[in-house]
Protein backbone atom coordinates (compact mmCIF):
# COMPACT_ATOMS: atom_id res chain seq x y z
CA UNK A 1 0.00 0.00 0.00
CA UNK A 2 1.31 3.43 -0.55
CA UNK A 3 0.86 6.33 1.26
CA UNK A 4 0.66 9.51 -0.95
CA UNK A 5 1.54 13.04 0.97
CA UNK A 6 -0.97 15.25 -0.05
CA UNK A 7 1.12 18.35 2.07
CA UNK A 8 4.23 17.66 1.03
CA UNK A 9 4.60 21.31 -0.63
CA UNK A 10 3.04 23.10 2.09
CA UNK A 11 5.17 21.28 4.89
CA UNK A 12 8.00 22.10 2.07
CA UNK A 13 7.19 25.94 2.89
CA UNK A 14 6.75 25.74 6.26
CA UNK A 15 9.68 24.31 6.86
CA UNK A 16 11.41 26.83 4.33
CA UNK A 17 10.04 29.21 6.46
CA UNK A 18 11.33 27.24 9.90
CA UNK A 19 14.90 27.25 8.57
CA UNK A 20 14.61 30.66 7.37
CA UNK A 21 18.72 31.73 7.38
CA UNK A 22 17.66 35.45 7.52
CA UNK A 23 15.20 34.49 11.02
CA UNK A 24 18.01 32.53 12.41
CA UNK A 25 20.71 34.71 12.03
CA UNK A 26 18.53 37.69 13.68
CA UNK A 27 17.32 35.19 16.30
CA UNK A 28 21.07 34.11 17.23
CA UNK A 29 22.12 37.72 16.56
CA UNK A 30 19.42 38.90 19.42
CA UNK A 31 21.04 36.11 21.80
CA UNK A 32 24.44 37.12 21.54
CA UNK A 33 23.12 40.70 22.08
CA UNK A 34 21.77 39.78 25.06
CA UNK A 35 24.53 37.70 26.38
CA UNK A 36 26.50 40.94 25.18
CA UNK A 37 24.09 42.77 27.79
CA UNK A 38 24.01 40.27 30.89
CA UNK A 39 28.08 40.16 30.22
CA UNK A 40 27.81 44.23 30.22
CA UNK A 41 24.75 44.56 33.27
CA UNK A 42 27.42 41.92 35.49
CA UNK A 43 30.56 44.19 34.74
CA UNK A 44 28.47 47.11 35.56
CA UNK A 45 27.35 45.71 38.94
CA UNK A 46 30.88 44.88 39.69
CA UNK A 47 32.51 47.91 39.08
CA UNK A 48 29.81 49.09 41.52
CA UNK A 49 32.43 48.64 44.93
CA UNK A 50 35.40 50.49 42.57
CA UNK A 51 32.98 53.53 41.63
CA UNK A 52 32.89 53.22 45.88
CA UNK A 53 36.15 53.23 46.33
CA UNK A 54 36.59 56.26 43.90
CA UNK A 55 34.12 58.31 45.77
CA UNK A 56 35.54 57.17 49.29
CA UNK A 57 39.32 58.11 48.16
CA UNK A 58 38.71 61.18 46.51
CA UNK A 59 36.79 62.71 49.71
CA UNK A 60 39.29 60.68 51.74
CA UNK A 61 42.28 62.99 49.37
CA UNK A 62 39.81 66.10 49.99
CA UNK A 63 40.08 65.56 53.82
CA UNK A 64 43.70 65.14 53.66
CA UNK A 65 44.02 68.23 51.82
CA UNK A 66 42.14 70.14 54.39
CA UNK A 67 44.03 69.11 57.11
CA UNK A 68 47.48 69.47 55.44
CA UNK A 69 46.25 73.00 54.25
CA UNK A 70 45.15 74.05 58.02
CA UNK A 71 48.66 73.08 59.08
CA UNK A 72 49.70 76.36 57.62
CA UNK A 73 53.11 76.97 56.38
CA UNK A 74 55.28 73.77 56.72
CA UNK A 75 58.52 73.68 59.17
CA UNK A 76 61.70 74.16 58.07
CA UNK A 77 63.23 71.41 60.06
CA UNK A 78 66.67 71.70 58.90
CA UNK A 79 66.80 75.61 58.90
CA UNK A 80 65.81 75.55 62.32
CA UNK A 81 68.11 72.33 63.18
CA UNK A 82 70.86 73.54 61.71
CA UNK A 83 70.28 77.22 64.03
CA UNK A 84 70.24 74.79 67.11
CA UNK A 85 73.26 72.96 66.02
CA UNK A 86 75.35 76.33 65.07
CA UNK A 87 74.49 77.74 68.56
CA UNK A 88 75.53 74.52 70.68
CA UNK A 89 78.54 73.74 68.48
CA UNK A 90 79.52 77.06 69.43
CA UNK A 91 79.04 76.60 73.09
CA UNK A 92 80.06 72.95 73.29
CA UNK A 93 83.97 74.11 71.40
CA UNK A 94 84.34 76.66 73.46
CA UNK A 95 87.60 76.74 74.81
CA UNK A 96 87.88 77.39 78.72
CA UNK A 97 90.52 80.14 79.48
CA UNK A 98 89.60 79.83 83.49
CA UNK A 99 90.90 76.14 83.32
CA UNK A 100 93.92 77.10 80.96
CA UNK A 101 94.62 80.03 83.31
CA UNK A 102 93.97 77.88 86.51
CA UNK A 103 96.60 75.40 84.89
CA UNK A 104 99.52 77.97 84.62
CA UNK A 105 98.72 78.73 88.19
CA UNK A 106 99.33 75.05 89.52
CA UNK A 107 102.29 74.47 87.09
CA UNK A 108 104.61 77.45 87.38
CA UNK A 109 106.67 76.98 90.64
CA UNK A 110 106.98 79.82 92.98
CA UNK A 111 110.30 80.98 92.13
CA UNK A 112 108.54 82.23 88.66
CA UNK A 113 106.12 84.63 87.66
CA UNK A 114 103.76 85.24 84.42
CA UNK A 115 104.72 87.97 82.65
CA UNK A 116 102.51 88.04 79.99
CA UNK A 117 100.25 85.98 78.67
CA UNK A 118 98.92 85.87 75.00
CA UNK A 119 95.86 84.25 73.36
CA UNK A 120 95.66 84.79 69.84
CA UNK A 121 93.20 83.37 67.09
CA UNK A 122 92.85 82.63 63.80
CA UNK A 123 91.21 80.78 61.28
CA UNK A 124 93.42 78.44 59.14
CA UNK A 125 92.39 77.39 55.86
CA UNK A 126 94.44 74.72 54.38
CA UNK A 127 93.81 73.77 50.57
CA UNK A 128 94.03 70.29 49.58
CA UNK A 129 93.71 68.64 45.84
CA UNK A 130 92.70 65.24 45.47
CA UNK A 131 92.06 62.87 42.05
CA UNK A 132 88.41 61.84 41.34
CA UNK A 133 86.57 60.20 38.79
CA UNK A 134 85.35 61.71 35.89
CA UNK A 135 81.93 62.20 35.75
CA UNK A 136 82.01 62.88 31.63
CA UNK A 137 84.58 60.27 31.23
CA UNK A 138 85.22 57.20 34.11
CA UNK A 139 88.17 56.50 32.48
CA UNK A 140 89.90 59.91 33.01
CA UNK A 141 90.58 61.62 36.92
CA UNK A 142 89.82 65.24 37.33
CA UNK A 143 91.69 66.66 40.24
CA UNK A 144 89.43 68.71 42.80
CA UNK A 145 90.60 71.46 44.94
CA UNK A 146 88.81 71.57 48.46
CA UNK A 147 89.31 74.43 51.02
CA UNK A 148 89.40 73.27 54.40
CA UNK A 149 89.09 76.26 57.39
CA UNK A 150 90.13 75.12 61.02
CA UNK A 151 90.14 77.62 63.93
CA UNK A 152 93.67 77.98 65.07
CA UNK A 153 94.76 78.65 68.78
CA UNK A 154 98.64 80.37 70.06
CA UNK A 155 99.30 81.18 73.44
CA UNK A 156 102.31 82.52 74.22
CA UNK A 157 103.37 83.00 78.02
CA UNK A 158 106.49 84.53 79.30
CA UNK A 159 107.73 83.74 82.17
CA UNK A 160 110.10 85.52 84.33
CA UNK A 161 112.58 84.24 87.27
CA UNK A 162 115.49 84.66 89.17
CA UNK A 163 118.46 82.65 90.38
CA UNK A 164 121.33 82.67 91.97
CA UNK A 165 123.45 81.46 89.50
CA UNK A 166 123.20 80.41 85.90
CA UNK A 167 122.90 77.00 86.53
CA UNK A 168 119.66 78.02 88.60
CA UNK A 169 117.87 79.67 85.84
CA UNK A 170 118.58 76.29 83.58
CA UNK A 171 117.45 74.34 85.93
CA UNK A 172 114.28 76.09 86.45
CA UNK A 173 113.51 76.37 82.57
CA UNK A 174 114.39 72.44 82.01
CA UNK A 175 111.93 71.80 84.98
CA UNK A 176 109.35 74.15 83.35
CA UNK A 177 109.98 72.28 80.37
CA UNK A 178 109.41 68.78 81.91
CA UNK A 179 106.24 70.42 83.60
CA UNK A 180 104.75 71.35 80.32
CA UNK A 181 105.41 68.32 78.79
CA UNK A 182 104.59 65.85 81.48
CA UNK A 183 101.43 68.04 83.37
CA UNK A 184 98.22 65.46 83.40
CA UNK A 185 95.49 68.43 83.14
CA UNK A 186 96.89 70.74 80.63
CA UNK A 187 96.93 67.17 77.97
CA UNK A 188 93.25 66.35 79.05
CA UNK A 189 92.72 70.34 78.29
CA UNK A 190 94.18 70.29 75.00
CA UNK A 191 92.38 66.96 74.31
CA UNK A 192 89.05 68.31 75.30
CA UNK A 193 89.70 71.96 72.99
CA UNK A 194 91.85 70.80 69.88
CA UNK A 195 90.75 69.26 66.91
CA UNK A 196 91.00 65.49 66.96
CA UNK A 197 93.57 65.09 63.97
CA UNK A 198 95.53 68.24 65.32
CA UNK A 199 98.74 66.58 67.27
CA UNK A 200 99.89 63.12 68.22
CA UNK A 201 101.63 65.05 70.97
CA UNK A 202 99.22 66.74 72.89
CA UNK A 203 101.44 68.42 75.10
CA UNK A 204 103.21 70.27 72.37
CA UNK A 205 104.32 73.05 73.95
CA UNK A 206 107.63 74.54 72.83
CA UNK A 207 110.12 76.78 74.02
CA UNK A 208 110.05 79.70 71.75
CA UNK A 209 112.92 82.00 73.22
CA UNK A 210 115.17 82.66 76.46
CA UNK A 211 116.65 85.93 77.90
CA UNK A 212 118.91 85.66 80.62
CA UNK A 213 120.11 88.52 82.24
CA UNK A 214 123.50 89.11 83.81
CA UNK A 215 123.38 90.21 87.48
CA UNK A 216 123.78 93.98 87.97
CA UNK A 217 125.60 94.80 91.02
CA UNK A 218 125.75 91.35 92.48
CA UNK A 219 122.24 91.24 91.88
CA UNK A 220 120.61 87.78 91.26
CA UNK A 221 120.58 86.23 87.37
CA UNK A 222 117.10 87.22 85.75
CA UNK A 223 115.64 85.28 82.99
CA UNK A 224 112.77 85.29 80.62
CA UNK A 225 111.53 82.26 78.83
CA UNK A 226 108.90 82.12 76.39
CA UNK A 227 106.89 79.30 75.82
CA UNK A 228 104.32 78.84 73.16
CA UNK A 229 101.42 76.45 72.32
CA UNK A 230 99.61 76.47 68.93
CA UNK A 231 96.91 74.01 68.36
CA UNK A 232 93.81 73.92 65.76
CA UNK A 233 91.19 73.86 67.50
CA UNK A 234 87.49 71.53 67.14
CA UNK A 235 85.09 73.13 65.02
CA UNK B 1 17.02 23.92 -2.73
CA UNK B 2 18.33 27.48 -4.70
CA UNK B 3 18.15 30.39 -3.13
CA UNK B 4 17.38 33.29 -4.74
CA UNK B 5 19.11 35.95 -5.70
CA UNK B 6 17.27 38.50 -3.53
CA UNK B 7 17.20 36.01 -1.04
CA UNK B 8 20.55 35.82 -0.79
CA UNK B 9 21.09 39.65 -0.79
CA UNK B 10 18.63 39.96 2.16
CA UNK B 11 20.61 37.21 4.16
CA UNK B 12 24.32 39.01 3.56
CA UNK B 13 23.05 42.30 4.73
CA UNK B 14 21.19 40.62 7.52
CA UNK B 15 24.19 38.81 8.25
CA UNK B 16 26.19 42.52 8.00
CA UNK B 17 23.51 43.76 10.06
CA UNK B 18 23.95 41.36 13.01
CA UNK B 19 27.74 41.44 13.41
CA UNK B 20 27.44 44.89 13.10
CA UNK B 21 25.26 45.58 15.84
CA UNK B 22 26.89 42.99 18.19
CA UNK B 23 29.87 43.89 17.22
CA UNK B 24 29.01 47.53 18.04
CA UNK B 25 27.32 46.46 21.39
CA UNK B 26 31.25 44.35 22.34
CA UNK B 27 32.64 47.39 21.84
CA UNK B 28 31.14 50.12 22.73
CA UNK B 29 29.30 48.06 26.03
CA UNK B 30 32.14 45.59 27.19
CA UNK B 31 34.98 47.37 26.13
CA UNK B 32 33.52 51.05 27.55
CA UNK B 33 33.25 49.33 30.57
CA UNK B 34 36.16 47.15 30.67
CA UNK B 35 38.47 50.64 29.92
CA UNK B 36 36.48 52.72 32.56
CA UNK B 37 36.89 49.54 35.13
CA UNK B 38 40.54 50.00 34.59
CA UNK B 39 41.16 53.80 34.46
CA UNK B 40 38.76 53.71 37.26
CA UNK B 41 41.08 50.91 39.07
CA UNK B 42 44.19 53.55 38.36
CA UNK B 43 42.28 56.61 39.67
CA UNK B 44 42.04 54.98 42.81
CA UNK B 45 45.82 53.61 42.88
CA UNK B 46 46.60 56.66 42.25
CA UNK B 47 44.14 58.57 44.98
CA UNK B 48 45.61 56.08 47.14
CA UNK B 49 49.09 56.89 46.38
CA UNK B 50 48.15 60.71 47.11
CA UNK B 51 46.60 59.82 50.37
CA UNK B 52 49.37 58.22 51.58
CA UNK B 53 51.76 60.90 50.40
CA UNK B 54 49.43 63.36 52.19
CA UNK B 55 49.01 61.29 55.61
CA UNK B 56 52.84 60.66 55.45
CA UNK B 57 53.27 64.78 54.64
CA UNK B 58 51.38 65.54 57.14
CA UNK B 59 52.79 62.82 59.62
CA UNK B 60 56.36 64.16 58.66
CA UNK B 61 54.88 68.21 59.83
CA UNK B 62 53.27 67.18 62.79
CA UNK B 63 57.00 64.85 63.57
CA UNK B 64 58.99 67.96 62.13
CA UNK B 65 56.59 70.30 64.68
CA UNK B 66 57.39 67.87 67.62
CA UNK B 67 61.07 68.35 66.84
CA UNK B 68 61.48 71.70 66.44
CA UNK B 69 59.63 72.48 69.29
CA UNK B 70 62.64 71.13 71.18
CA UNK B 71 65.25 73.00 68.78
CA UNK B 72 63.26 75.93 69.29
CA UNK B 73 62.66 75.48 72.90
CA UNK B 74 66.45 75.66 73.10
CA UNK B 75 66.43 78.29 70.73
CA UNK B 76 65.02 80.38 72.69
CA UNK B 77 66.87 79.86 75.90
CA UNK B 78 70.05 80.68 73.89
CA UNK B 79 68.26 83.95 72.41
CA UNK B 80 67.27 85.15 75.63
CA UNK B 81 71.21 85.20 76.66
CA UNK B 82 72.09 87.13 73.82
CA UNK B 83 72.49 91.34 73.76
CA UNK B 84 69.53 93.39 74.01
CA UNK B 85 68.48 96.68 72.53
CA UNK B 86 72.08 98.44 71.60
CA UNK B 87 74.27 95.69 71.51
CA UNK B 88 77.53 98.45 73.03
CA UNK B 89 75.45 99.65 75.75
CA UNK B 90 73.94 95.76 76.46
CA UNK B 91 77.64 94.66 76.45
CA UNK B 92 79.26 97.48 78.51
CA UNK B 93 76.53 97.29 81.50
CA UNK B 94 76.72 93.63 81.67
CA UNK B 95 80.60 93.41 81.99
CA UNK B 96 80.63 96.19 84.18
CA UNK B 97 78.05 94.50 86.53
CA UNK B 98 80.07 90.76 85.97
CA UNK B 99 83.54 92.84 86.84
CA UNK B 100 82.38 94.49 90.08
CA UNK B 101 81.44 90.87 91.48
CA UNK B 102 85.04 90.24 91.19
CA UNK B 103 85.66 93.65 92.49
CA UNK B 104 87.12 95.11 88.99
CA UNK B 105 86.74 98.14 87.46
CA UNK B 106 86.35 98.20 83.32
CA UNK B 107 88.36 100.72 81.35
CA UNK B 108 88.25 101.37 77.46
CA UNK B 109 85.70 99.37 76.52
CA UNK B 110 85.12 98.64 72.81
CA UNK B 111 82.82 96.78 70.26
CA UNK B 112 85.01 95.01 67.73
CA UNK B 113 84.26 93.44 65.03
CA UNK B 114 84.87 89.60 64.34
CA UNK B 115 83.06 89.17 60.69
CA UNK B 116 85.48 86.17 59.89
CA UNK B 117 84.75 83.95 62.76
CA UNK B 118 80.81 84.81 62.38
CA UNK B 119 80.88 83.42 58.40
CA UNK B 120 82.88 80.71 59.95
CA UNK B 121 80.67 79.53 62.67
CA UNK B 122 77.65 81.15 61.47
CA UNK B 123 77.18 80.67 57.78
CA UNK B 124 73.65 81.25 56.66
CA UNK B 125 71.66 81.88 60.22
CA UNK B 126 70.50 84.50 61.76
CA UNK B 127 73.59 85.04 64.22
CA UNK B 128 76.82 87.01 63.91
CA UNK B 129 79.55 86.90 66.57
CA UNK B 130 79.94 90.45 68.16
CA UNK B 131 83.16 91.39 69.42
CA UNK B 132 83.47 93.42 72.60
CA UNK B 133 87.20 94.25 73.93
CA UNK B 134 88.11 96.00 77.54
CA UNK B 135 90.71 96.44 79.70
CA UNK B 136 91.03 96.12 83.97
CA UNK B 137 93.47 95.26 86.04
CA UNK B 138 93.61 92.67 88.60
CA UNK B 139 95.80 89.53 90.46
CA UNK B 140 95.53 86.43 88.71
CA UNK B 141 93.17 84.85 91.01
CA UNK B 142 90.57 87.42 90.28
CA UNK B 143 91.07 87.64 86.58
CA UNK B 144 90.79 83.66 87.10
CA UNK B 145 87.55 84.09 88.72
CA UNK B 146 86.06 86.62 86.12
CA UNK B 147 86.96 84.54 83.04
CA UNK B 148 85.40 81.30 85.01
CA UNK B 149 81.99 83.11 85.87
CA UNK B 150 81.60 84.46 82.18
CA UNK B 151 82.79 80.56 81.19
CA UNK B 152 80.16 78.77 83.25
CA UNK B 153 77.30 81.13 83.66
CA UNK B 154 77.59 82.75 79.55
CA UNK B 155 77.03 80.07 77.27
CA UNK B 156 77.19 82.22 74.16
CA UNK B 157 80.19 84.17 75.57
CA UNK B 158 83.67 83.59 74.54
CA UNK B 159 87.26 84.86 75.50
CA UNK B 160 88.77 85.54 71.78
CA UNK B 161 91.66 86.80 72.67
CA UNK B 162 93.47 87.19 75.47
CA UNK B 163 96.22 89.89 76.89
CA UNK B 164 98.01 89.55 80.12
CA UNK B 165 100.86 91.67 81.04
CA UNK B 166 102.00 91.64 84.73
CA UNK B 167 103.05 94.86 86.39
CA UNK B 168 102.90 97.52 84.09
CA UNK B 169 103.75 100.06 86.05
CA UNK B 170 102.21 99.45 88.73
CA UNK B 171 102.57 96.55 91.77
CA UNK B 172 104.09 93.38 89.92
CA UNK B 173 101.27 91.30 91.25
CA UNK B 174 99.12 93.33 89.32
CA UNK B 175 98.03 92.26 85.96
CA UNK B 176 96.65 94.61 82.83
CA UNK B 177 94.62 92.53 81.05
CA UNK B 178 93.04 93.00 77.94
CA UNK B 179 90.25 90.48 77.27
CA UNK B 180 88.47 90.69 73.68
CA UNK B 181 85.10 88.82 74.35
CA UNK B 182 82.73 86.90 71.38
CA UNK B 183 79.55 86.93 71.64
CA UNK B 184 76.68 85.53 69.74
CA UNK B 185 73.96 88.18 68.88
CA UNK B 186 70.81 87.55 66.66
CA UNK B 187 70.44 91.33 65.91
CA UNK B 188 71.10 91.82 62.40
Amino acid sequence: MFQINLFYEQQEIQRAKDYDPVRLMIVGGALILLGIGLWAALLYFKMGGLRDDLAQNDAELKKKEKEKADLGQLTDLSKIQGQEMSLRKRIENRVFFATQLDILREIIPTNCQIKSLKVVRAIVVTKESKEIEDKKDPSKKVKVETEKSVPSLDMVVVLFTRGKARLNILQTRDSLEDLFHRNQRLSAWLRQVSNEDASANWNDVTRASQNIFEPKGGGPFEAEFTFKMSFAQKN
Amino acid sequence: MKLSLEKQKKIALTLLVVVGVNFGAYWFGIQGLAGKRDSDTKKVEDLKSDIKKRTDEIAGELDSRGKARVFQDYIAIMEKQMPKGKTDTWLDNQMSQILAKHQLQISNPSVKPLDEFTHFLFKDQPYKLVGFQFEFVGELNQIGGFIEDIENNRPLMEVHDLNISAGGGGPSHLHRVVVHFSIVDDQG
